[in-house]
């Protein structure tokens, strides 16, 4: 039986391939995501280690102090804090550890420092730590304006000792002069960044950061009880401050660093589990429908005296086979697919590790799992319908099982209903997202079991639609190959609706993204529209660290271009015990940053220790005019009274809620800088006028950046446009596994119907009309697959919205693409059917119709 | 070469092999052969004479590895696929043993099939007078799986005639029915030829089958071996049983 099923393989090498490729695709992105984790994780855990190597003890701020903090610069540490550790016993040496931001200025580059998100640039104060930077030319920076750059970097840009970098920071671009050259073994870890080193001093002017540093690393005497030392260092440190051995302080920024990306895995498990989804439908349905071919076959074996269990058996070997043949083809797959991830994210100017690519056997183990078990499981029931064969359909006819109608209505009609109940109830009710999530489960099975239930109706109903329009331009002749593709279609429902249920599933996904996507950008639009009073915004322009220089509010407001500008502060702050922005601003220059109605009180008296709440949020707390907030940025809280209420004119849902007087902040937290400022143009001036006027002003300023509201527009939109690409490459993948489902499930009916395609050449259909109604029939039934897509996916996007917005969302479905996505699959169904349709069209007659 | 009026199908030095060298098959040797229009045909012999190889390529369902084969003043060797489908289309009728009809379509769409396959509109009046001829009016909204054996091929046959073919071949055409159904079948098709003028070429084993032909046409190992006028079920047994003596 084994041998039997052994050879079918062999003798349908296609369709072994081609189920093959239906799994493969799940098998990859599984791969892929432990591959791409792994590589990321050991470069990190690598260039990290590297490091940490020949260093006993690091000493930093606590991160479990940080948390409770959220004053601006408090990362940082007293640099004062190195002669206590130099002070203790076993302490051998200190190395001062300082990384700050610069924008690189390329003066070969006009619009060089311009995009938010570019690979930062880093500047790191010089020092003899073991496993840092080793000259490779040159000398280290002994003052001002000596800078040593990274051996890369200087390959990259063409840099020798001598030559000048421009780069700007806080303040006006600067000019320095490349001294050394520096490595590191292993090449710079961070592919891309520009690694700069300066003396300690100039690395903390650059940083504006006088008197501080962000670590130290410690080297201790020969002999000394390392864990002793480490304890008597401790004892010396400020709260806050704390002092761990190297290597579990090089594992935990690897680990810190690693979770940071850990989105990208569940993102990539994500599209995993919608390919594995797919593929699994497809192998079942194509299993489903060759055991129905084999009937007979199988029974005459039945026959002959194999047990059920011979059967199962040889209909799961042929299923493990192929879980095999995917996992060996899927797991190459998944490594080519990281590569071209990491490739894909550095070109987005994602800052990741170079390094080996990193295959585990986990990643192995888990990747075929995967293969094999999604076969074996697509394949379970089709084998267990197969080993109930009776002996004695071997010599009767076949009647091939249905499931009456109403019952398949009915379990289509409770799927969809509680899948739209429970995502309706959890959204209204503000339920947790994995029960919408639930909800869109159980629209998506439901969706599935609407494909077979309608299959029959739809088809027909396609049918009469194409002859009301295609009538006056269509002759006969191809209106007898469609009405045979359309009763094709139909006789076997249950294998179209699959058929066109794989497809649906990549189809509404996109669907629903596209909506998603469609209407933040909508959603953005008239936020800006409605809430953006200035004619242009000037935000910093790089890294981390947000932060407008000083001083650039008065020089942009004394441009005569200009008639009014200001800057306000933001960040979190922990408000009545939760994390929420606060905004300093000056309360009178409002107008300049929002469109808002004050619904009680005034703005007028926001001074000290007052606060403006937003409606929607003094509701949601219970919060009202004169009641204490408590307000904590950094020292001790403090209670701020409501002194406003206001509506935005917008709702756009991630605004702050809480706005204190601008000179109030800087009482609370003296260190924050601004982080935007606001410009409205004089009369009569272009919105390009002043944007040219505003980045000239500011030209000395550091690196900043001026949107006027297209630009910020057009930011957003890129944006966007990026997302919508990655996930669509993503979910393009599981359209093609059903595509290949499409290939297979045509040519499977092909095969079935050899006979009858035999007759019909026989009595006169020629090639051409053999391939129409192959094709006719992969053009409807993908029609199909793309109709119940659109629709699922149109509920599950305004969910989706629901979800991402809240309520009050707006609901906005870009249909020109939805509909060219809807005759585009239909078109991939053409495609679908090349191979069936060459297959029927080219098949011996003679053989066709020969009599058993 | 020009064609005597009067013969619808005809071979000339037909052969057929199979294969090459030494396990080469010599399916048909040199048969060379005429049927005249009007006339109802019956190729006979044991299995693995090429009775069916004969009429294959008659039809133009096979090639011959040499000599010819006309419909008509056509030589069926010279045209392309192409030209070949839509031959047989408009001018040929076929009635195989089973499985002659397209199970999704009614017993109607599977009578004018070969005339809609051409985008053509059936003669309404024709299709009509050959559908109470076979007595099948009351099944025509019926599929295929909802009639007995002897009405599906009734229905065959009616597709077959449909277009007023040249030539109607058939393969068995009652080889599966029971004794009345077939008879029943024979008895239309012989109809066909008297009262439709069709010409009509026949194969089968079955001496009672044979008996309703104007002339039998015995094969035996590829050869024409033997004609027949006028046969009888009796007359021809007797035949059959020389031959494969």
């Amino acid at each position: 039986m084994v041998r039997a099923s052994l050879r079918g393989i062999w003798e349908h090498k296609v369709r072994t391939l081609l189920l093959a490729v239906a799994v493969v695709a799940g098998v990859s992105f599984v791969s892929a995501s432990f591959v791409f984790t792994d590589t990321i994780g050991d470069a990190f855990a690598g260039a990290f280690a590297d490091a940490a190597a020949g260093l006993d003890a690091t000493v930093t701020i606590d991160p479990d102090a940080v948390e409770e903090d959220f004053a601006f610069g408090q990362q940082r540490i007293a640099a004062s804090i190195g002669d206590v550790i130099a002070a203790v016993d076993g302490v051998d040496q200190v190395f001062v550890d300082l990384t700050t931001f610069v924008q690189i200025v390329d003066p070969d580059d006009e619009a060089a420092p311009a995009t938010f998100g570019g690979p930062p640039n880093f500047v790191f104060a010089w020092n003899d730590a073991p496993g840092f930077f080793e000259l490779t030319s040159g000398r280290a920076p002994a003052g001002p304006g000596e800078i040593v750059v990274d051996a890369d970097s200087a390959a990259d840009r063409g840099w020798s000792i001598g030559d000048a970098v421009e780069y700007s920071s806080l303040g006006p671009v600067e000019s320095a002069t490349i001294v050394g050259v520096a490595d590191v073994e292993g090449g710079n870890p961070f592919g891309g960044a520009v690694f700069l080193f300066a003396t300690l001093d100039e690395t903390q002017r650059i940083a504006d950061a006088a008197d501080q540093v962000d670590s130290f690393s410690v080297t201790f005497e020969a002999g000394v009880d390392a864990e002793a030392t480490i304890d008597a260092i401790a004892a010396g440190l400020p709260e806050g401050v704390r002092a761990l051995d190297a290597q579990s302080a090089a594992e935990e920024a690897a680990a810190d660093l690693e979770e940071g990306l850990s989105f990208i895995t569940i993102f990539l498990l994500i599209f995993a589990a919608v390919a594995v989804a797919v593929g699994t439908f497809v192998v079942y349905n194509a299993f489903r429908t060759v055991i129905g071919q084999r009937t007979r076959e199988l029974a005459l074996f039945r026959l002959l005296g194999a047990t059920r269990r011979q059967v199962l058996t040889s209909v799961l070997v042929e299923a493990g086979v192929i879980g095999v043949l995917a996992s060996i083809i899927g797991i190459p797959g998944g490594v080519a697919l990281a590569q071209l991830l990491r490739l894909a994210l550095s070109a987005f100017g994602g800052e990741l590790p170079a390094g080996d690519i990193t295959l585990t056997p986990r990643t192995i183990l888990v990747s075929a799992t995967v293969g094999v078990f999604t076969t074996l499981l697509s394949a379970l029931i089709p084998a267990i319908r197969a080993s109930r064969v009776l002996p004695m359909a071997a010599l009767t006819d076949i009647h091939p099982r249905r499931v009456p109608a109403l019952r398949r209505w009915l379990i289509t009609g409770i799927l969809l209903a509680v899948g739209v109940g429970l995502a309706f109830w959890a959204l209204a009710t503000d339920r947790a997202l994995w029960i919408v999530g639930a909800g869109a489960l159980l629209i998506m099975a439901g969706t599935y079991s609407l494909g077979a239930a309608v299959a029959t109706v739809a088809m027909r109903a396609a049918g009469r639609m194409i002859d009301t329009v295609g009538k006056p331009l269509r002759g006969a002749r191809t209106t007898i190959t469609r009405q045979m593709a359309i009763e094709n279609a139909r006789r076997a429902p249950r294998r179209t609706g699959a058929t066109a249920g794989a497809l649906m599933i990549g189809v509404a996904l996109v669907t629903a993204v596209a909506i998603i996507v469609f209407s933040i950008q909508t959603t953005a639009r008239d936020a800006l529209e409605q809430a953006f009073p200035a004619d242009a915004v000037v935000f910093p322009g790089f890294g981390p660290v947000q932060a407008l220089a000083e001083g650039v509010g008065d020089v942009v407001e004394d441009l005569p271009e200009v008639q009014a500008a200001s800057t306000l502060k933001s960040a979190p702050a922990r408000i009545n015990g939760q994390t929420d922005f606060l905004v300093g601003v000056q309360p009178e220059e409002i107008p300049l940053f929002a469109v808002l109605d004050v619904v009680e009180g005034s703005f007028d008296d926001l001074e000290g220790a007052t606060v403006a709440v937003q409606k929607s949020e003094a509701d949601r707390v219970d919060l009202a005019l004169g009641d204490p907030v408590e307000i904590f940025v950094t020292g001790e809280p403090v209670d701020h009274e409501i002194v406003a209420i206001f509506e935005l004119g917008s709702d756009v849902s991630d605004s702050a809620s809480f706005y204190i007087d601008y000179d109030q902040y800087a009482v609370l937290d003296p260190s924050l800088p601004d982080v935007q400022m606001s410009v409205i143009f004089a009369d009569g001036i272009s919105v390009e006028e002043g944007k040219a006027a505003v980045e000239t002003a500011l030209q000395d300023f550091g690196t900043v950046q001026v949107f006027t509201q297209e630009d910020l527009l057009g930011q957003i939109e890129t944006a966007l446009l990026g997302v919508l690409v990655l996930i669509f490459g993503l979910l393009g993948m599981s359209i093609l596994i059903a595509l290949v489902g499409v290939v297979l499930i045509l040519s499977l009916s092909v095969f079935e119907r050899t006979r009858e395609i035999g007759l019909v050449r026989a009595i006169g259909m020629v090639r051409r009309q053999v391939r129409a109604m192959v094709r006719w029939e992969a053009f409807l039934v993908a029609l199909l697959g793309a109709g119940l897509g659109v629709l699922a996916g149109l509920v599950l996007g305004w969910f989706g919205s629901w979800a991402v917005f809240g309520p009050g969302f707006s609901f906005d479905v870009p249909w020109l693409p939805v509909i060219a996505g809807f005759i585009g699959a239909g078109l991939a169904g053409l495609v679908a059917a090349w191979w069936p349709a060459y297959r029927a069209a080219n098949l011996n007659i003679l053989e066709a119709i020969a009599y058993e | 070469m020009t064609i005597t009026t009067g013969v619808a199908a005809r071979a000339v030095d037909a052969s057929k092999v199979y294969g090459e060298g030494e396990t080469a098959v010599h399916a048909l040797r040199d048969v060379s052969a005429d049927f005249a229009i009007g006339e109802f045909t019956a190729i006979m012999g044991p299995s693995g004479s090429g009775k069916s190889t004969l009429m294959h390529c008659l039809a133009g369902l096979d090639t011959l590895t040499s000599g010819r084969v006309f419909l008509g003043e056509t030589e069926l060797g010279l045209l392309t696929d192409k030209q070949l489908t839509e031959l047989r289309r408009d001018n040929i009728g076929f009635v195989f043993q089973a499985f002659n009809l397209i199970p999704t379509l009614t017993a109607y769409e599977n009578i004018v099939l070969p005339i809609t396959i051409a985008g053509r509109a059936p003669d309404q009046s024709w299709v009509d007078g050959v559908i109470d001829v076979l007595g099948i009016r009351d099944r025509l909204e019926h599929r295929p799986s909802e009639m007995s054996g002897g009405q599906q091929q009734r229905v065959a046959v009616a597709r077959a005639l449909a277009s007023r073919p040249a030539v109607i071949f058939g393969d068995e055409p009652s080889g599966n029915l029971d004794s009345n159904a077939s008879a029943e079948l024979l008895g239309f098709l012989r109809r066909a030829v008297d009262e439709f003028g069709q010409t009509m070429v026949m194969v089968t084993h079955e001496p009672t089958a044979a008996a309703y032909s104007d002339r039998i046409v015995f094969l035996s190992d590829g050869r024409i071996v033997d004609e027949m006028r006028e046969p009888t079920a009796e007359r021809v047994l007797d035949r059959l049983k020389t031959l494969e003596a």
